[in-house]
């Protein structure tokens, strides 16, 4: 076997045979089998982009099914029924299946690249991760399409959501489709902090660090203390459903709004889970558009790390309608304002960046602009929203629909297009028309002003939340008509994108290695980049190694070839600190989480299943993690 | 019976940033200087970022040129930064003395007390009793004497809802097992439109109040009669009608004080007194009788999982169960 | 190969979930088979305990004994007071529900005209008090009391005060007793 043959390190191989060398380490298995047992983060990412490109269509579709349906007044084209579910599975998937797992998804393939890393730490995890959300997605859309999908909003309250008033099994998939979603998005988190703080490239110390990948690091651990608060309440909510127990029960000594503490607890991060990553590639765009590293570096950093802590402290602003003490209302009115300063902080360090220099006007650096254009309005009526006595009158109306859609929309969406125009050829190899680009961000923008100012001022008039029609007399339909004809615009906008995508994948590969003249580490591999991501692993000198010359990035060597090696760097300074075996691919992790998939889809039945169902988890988790000599973990 | 039976109405829906309310228009003066700073901010913060998008300074502006003071992007940042903490400071501020107005409108003296308990999909309204007369349970119709404050014992048996009647006042979740008591102030006659604005189920658009604000002389004689029983029947079609009433399903939820129909009060909404309503079906169609007829008969088509069932009576009965409610004035 | 006949397992296994289970139609205004005048006038006519045979008792299209109907059947057991006589299956004043003995049948039609008709001793017709469409969520949440339905689609509690376990995690073995005596 392999361990009896001698070590072979890439200082011992001619330069033109390492690269061969190692692909013939790195590449997984030919065929399908092969394909099952990838564990290379980038076409795990390609997956997990695919499947949430997949879910956001769905979720879309949704949308649209919900504009026709307010198009005009009286509408009874879907009954509330319907209406109830399509607006619970519209917010649910974009949420839970689009918005946290496209984020992470682009991190999954961008952060080791950006910190020169050849791999994401437990690259097994993360297969794990991507199967566990693909299966929970594909149940709850069965489920959806057997009527069986949840109903009671993207929030479930209880006692709706309950076992009396929530009927059925349908918010028992909800719960647990939470469970899947929460257990890829916390091994995720994992993934990407331990990257961040092990793998970076020898000299990347902490100053180093580009913006996107402080942001990520910030979002991973938002999500480490947000998810498991959701997790809790989740499982609660199952219980109570499932075994009768007592905790939103007001009857028996539960209590319903603490549900809302739970739930909001995680909620309000959420948007900043994501939110920071958005910001991470607005810098990101943005530095390269104008080819100089942001201004006011700590400053940025400092800001996402504290919008990252602020995000715990003002859940309270979700339920400022419950009837809490005043006193305590008007302290998270405060805090909520608070959070503004840091946001503002970002966006005068990207105006500083601009400022006085020839900004290319490429479709990344347009989407920004789109950002610009559209989170603002978010923003700011999210500012408005901390007080209380706005928020008493705005609360649960279509104010809220047109601000959260907005903030998601303007301050996630259009720099996550932006980022995907972007990467597009670090994950291809090939250039988005910039031409369709355009087009697509002038849509874009129209579609998204078109389709929530509308529903700002709807929300003013008096029109609430989540009603499936609304009488003739309200004098809504108009303002209804316009977001309905927005959305159909944002709709055509996507369409405008895809056709980019179809055409320029008929394209040759020929983008080059750094088409925009990037400055961070992803650009030094070659686009589309290699299995092993880097043949010598970079050593660094600034945050932006690319823009120093051509000498600027060192090389490590020493490391072996016919076996999978990464190096380990210290957490501060990023001092290379050990050799590291990488683990094999396997199939284990698809195994361990069909496992995981059926136990808990049989506890939506069944309280046991918890119970049987460990039993093929643990079978699942010890043959991924069982020790073979160099195959470890 | 396919065409809808809309509801022709006066009644104004509501817009909160020009109500009528006392309370809520102390919030519309703080929205306006809150929404009209926000777009001032927005306005601002768009020119600084297309300025810099746009504008080529490297013209002008040497980089390797020492530069001054003023032209360092940090000193801007930290100027911009500042500029945000005072705003934001500002808005806490109004924010922070605004509710303590709102708290000291509450603090009056009311001149009765309702319990407003919210139901999937109708609100109930329980008056307290008073020098003039006795406790009375009536449904949908929020009955308010202008000029004078009320307090509002809010709950909910079921689950979550919440008040809103956008030209009075700000909106109260009704919490299950959480008790919640407001006190809301009409200083104008009129008909104010409100609605539950916490999704509560199948039927949440369609679980609209009206608050009728009358001068308090009408109110009293409004809350008088209110609290009287439901008349005798007179004349054949209404007292078969009675029967019907009493012996179909609709007893067995619905009370007619002084009828001898069963019923819950908290079932089903109280109909001592319906012909009097405006409005059927929590806001939902105007109070005729080609209305009623069609509610009756069919409310399934009109509000689709709502608790009441088809009723598949005879012309007749049903013609007489019509005119018996038409009796209850 | 074993990934290979793994995902075809999945495959199979989807395709098989997909078709196996129906849709689980909610309907709101449901007109259930409701007995014709004559028919119910006749079954009233029945005096003795056991009723006679009974012609054809079919369940209409409507009844369904989903997860759904049950849990509604369990919120209407509550608001129509079925709790009063029969507690929460345990018997009382009526019989007990969660035994095997159902002395006027057990099929859903059986129930039905239980309910709506009333029996000897006690039980009251419920005919004109209870809406259809709730009576037979009722005769679904008896049948699942007396365990005729798979455990899997029972709910678990009301959100009202209760003093017996849930019913989703009641023993299976339901107790073989007879009718509970009544008080005199």
């Amino acid at each position: 076997m392999k361990d009896a043959d001698p070590p072979l390190y890439d200082t011992d191989v001619p330069a033109g045979e390492l690269a061969g060398r190692l692909s013939a380490a790195w590449s997984d298995s030919p065929g399908f089998r092969g394909w099952l047992s990838s564990v290379d983060h980038k076409s795990i990412a390609r997956r997990y982009l695919i499947t949430a490109s997949v879910f956001l269509l769905l979720g879309g579709i949704l949308s649209l099914m919900i504009r026709v349906q307010l198009s005009a007044p009286n509408r009874r084209w879907l009954s509330p029924d319907a209406y109830n579910q399509i607006f619970t599975m519209h917010g649910t998937t974009m949420m839970f299946l689009f918005a946290v797992p496209v984020m992470e998804a682009v991190a999954v393939f961008i952060v080791p690249l950006m910190v020169g890393s050849r791999i994401i730490a437990f690259p097994r995890l993360n297969a794990f991760s991507y199967w566990v959300y693909l299966f929970g997605g594909i149940m709850v859309w069965v489920a959806f399409f057997l009527n069986i999908g949840p109903d009671a909003g993207w929030f479930s309250y209880p006692p709706l959501a309950g076992p009396e008033y929530g009927a059925g099994k349908r918010s028992d998939f909800w719960a647990q489709l939470i469970t899947f979603t929460e257990i890829s998005a916390l091994a995720v988190s994992v993934e990407i902090i331990v990257t961040v703080f092990k793998f970076r490239a020898p000299g990347m110390s902490l100053q180093r660090i580009p913006i996107f990948v402080w942001a990520m690091l910030v979002t991973s651990f938002c999500i480490i203390f947000a998810m498991p608060s959701i997790v809790v309440c989740s499982s609660m909510l199952i219980a109570d459903r499932l075994v009768g127990t007592h905790f939103f029960n007001p009857a028996e000594g539960g209590d319903a709004l603490l549900w809302q503490h739970l739930f909001w607890f995680f909620g309000h991060p959420e948007v900043y889970i994501i939110f920071l990553p958005a910001v991470g590639m607005a810098s990101t765009i943005i530095e390269t558009g104008a080819r100089r590293g942001i201004v006011g570096y700590p400053l940025a950093v400092i800001s996402i790390v504290s919008i990252g802590f602020l995000s715990f402290g003002l859940w309270v602003h979700h339920m400022f309608a419950t009837g809490l003490p005043r006193v305590g209302n008007s302290l998270f009115t405060a805090s909520s304002m608070a959070i503004a300063i840091p946001t503002g902080a970002q966006l005068f360090c990207w105006i500083a960046t601009c400022w006085g220099r020839r900004v290319r006007l490429t479709t990344p650096v347009l989407f920004v602009a789109a950002f610009f254009l559209t989170f603002l309005s978010g923003g700011l009526t999210g500012v408005m929203l901390a007080s209380v006595p706005f928020d008493q009158q705005a609360t649960d109306s279509y104010f809220i629909v047109g601000h959260i859609h907005y903030v998601l929309l303007g301050g996630a969406v259009a720099p996550l297009l932006g980022a995907f125009y972007y990467w597009f050829p670090k994950f291809s190899g090939r250039h988005l028309s910039e031409y369709w680009g355009r087009w697509h961000v002038v849509l874009y923008v129209i579609g998204v002003n078109l389709a929530f100012a509308p529903m700002l001022a709807l929300g003013v008039r008096g029109m609430t939340r989540r009603i499936y029609t609304y009488p003739d007399h309200a004098g809504w339909g108009a303002l209804n008509f316009a977001a309905t004809l927005g959305a159909g615009i944002i709709a055509m906008s996507f369409l405008v994108f895809t056709v980019n995508i179809l055409r320029s994948l008929r394209q040759p590969r020929n983008a080059g290695d750094n088409p925009w003249d990037a400055g961070t580490l992803e650009w030094a591999s070659s686009s589309p980049p290699p299995v092993y991501n880097f043949a010598y692993i970079p050593v660094i000198i600034s945050r932006t190694p690319l823009w120093d010359g051509a000498d600027a990035i060192g090389q490590v060597t020493g490391l072996q070839v016919q076996r999978k090696e990464v190096i380990v760097t210290r957490g501060l300074d990023a001092v290379p600190d050990l050799r590291d075996p990488v683990p094999t691919p396997t199939l284990w992790p698809f195994v361990a989480a069909l496992a995981t998939t059926a136990m808990l889809i049989g506890s939506i039945f069944k309280p046991s299943a918890l119970v049987w169902g460990s039993i093929p988890v643990a079978v699942g988790m010890i043959g991924w993690l069982y020790p073979r000599r160099g195959k470890n973990t | 019976m396919t065409a809808l039976l809309p509801l022709t109405d006066s009644s104004s829906y509501g817009n909160f940033l020009s109500p009528s309310g006392v309370s809520a228009q102390l919030v519309a003066q703080h929205s306006w200087w809150l929404i009209g700073i926000c777009a001032l901010i927005e306005i601002a913060t768009l020119t600084l970022f297309f300025l810099a998008l746009l504008r080529d300074q490297t013209k002008q502006a040497n980089p390797s040129a020492r530069v001054g003071y003023l032209r360092r992007p940090t000193v801007w940042i930290g100027v911009g930064v500042t500029t945000t903490v005072l705003i934001l400071s500002g808005f806490v501020a109004t924010s922070f003395l605004t509710d303590r107005a709102l708290a000291r409108i509450e603090g009056a003296e009311p001149y009765t007390h309702i319990e407003v308990i919210a139901h999937q999909w109708w609100w109930e309204l329980r008056y307290s009793g008073w020098e003039g007369g006795a406790g009375f349970v009536t449904a949908n119709e929020l009955h308010l004497p202008a000029g004078k404050s009320v307090s509002l014992q809010l709950s909910s048996p079921d689950v979550i809802h919440s008040l809103w009647i956008p030209e009075i006042d700000r909106k109260r979740d009704m919490i299950p097992g959480r008790e919640q008591s407001v006190q809301l102030m009409a200083p104008q006659t009129g008909i104010f439109r409100g609605r539950c604005a916490e999704f509560c189920g199948y039927q949440h658009a369609h679980m609209d109040i009206l608050a009728i604000a009358e001068p308090p002389e009408q109110f009293d004689r409004w809350r008088a009669a209110q609290a009287s029983a439901a008349p005798t029947p007179t004349g054949e079609l209404p007292l078969h009608g009675a029967q019907i009433f009493s012996q179909a399903v609709c007893g067995t939820c619905h009370v007619v004080r002084g009828s001898d129909a069963p019923g819950y009060s908290d079932t089903a909404p109280d109909l001592t007194h319906v012909a009097g309503r405006l409005t059927l079906a929590s806001g939902l169609l105007e109070n005729n009788v080609v209305n009623l007829t069609a509610w009756i008969s069919d409310p399934q088509h009109f509000k689709p999982g709502a608790k009441m069932t088809v009723n598949q009576l005879d012309p007749q009965d049903l013609r007489a169960l019509v005119a018996y409610l038409e009796t209850l004035q | 190969m074993i990934a290979r006949a793994l995902i075809g397992i999945l495959m199979i296994a989807v395709i098989a979930l997909s078709l196996s289970l129906v849709r689980v139609e909610r309907d709101f205004a449901p007109k259930p088979g409701r007995p014709s005048p004559a028919e119910a006038s006749v079954a009233l006519g029945t005096l003795k305990p056991g009723g006679d045979a009974l012609p054809t008792a079919t369940e209409p299209s409507g009844y369904r004994e989903d997860a759904a109907s049950v849990s509604n059947g369990q919120s209407a057991y509550e608001n129509f007071n079925c709790v009063g006589c029969h507690q929460h299956g345990g018997g009382g004043i009526g019989p007990a529900l969660i035994d095997d003995e159902w002395i006027y049948g057990s099929l859903p039609m059986e129930i039905y005209r239980t309910i709506s008709e009333g029996r000897p001793n006690g039980m009251p017709a419920f005919r004109e008090k209870i809406p259809e469409t709730q009576l037979w969520q009722l005769v679904s949440y008896v049948r699942a009391l007396g365990g005729l339905v798979p455990s899997v689609r029972l709910p678990a509690r009301t959100d009202h005060l209760q003093a017996t376990p849930p019913l989703s995690l009641q023993e299976r073995q339901v107790p073989t007793s007879g009718s509970v005596e009544t008080e005199p």
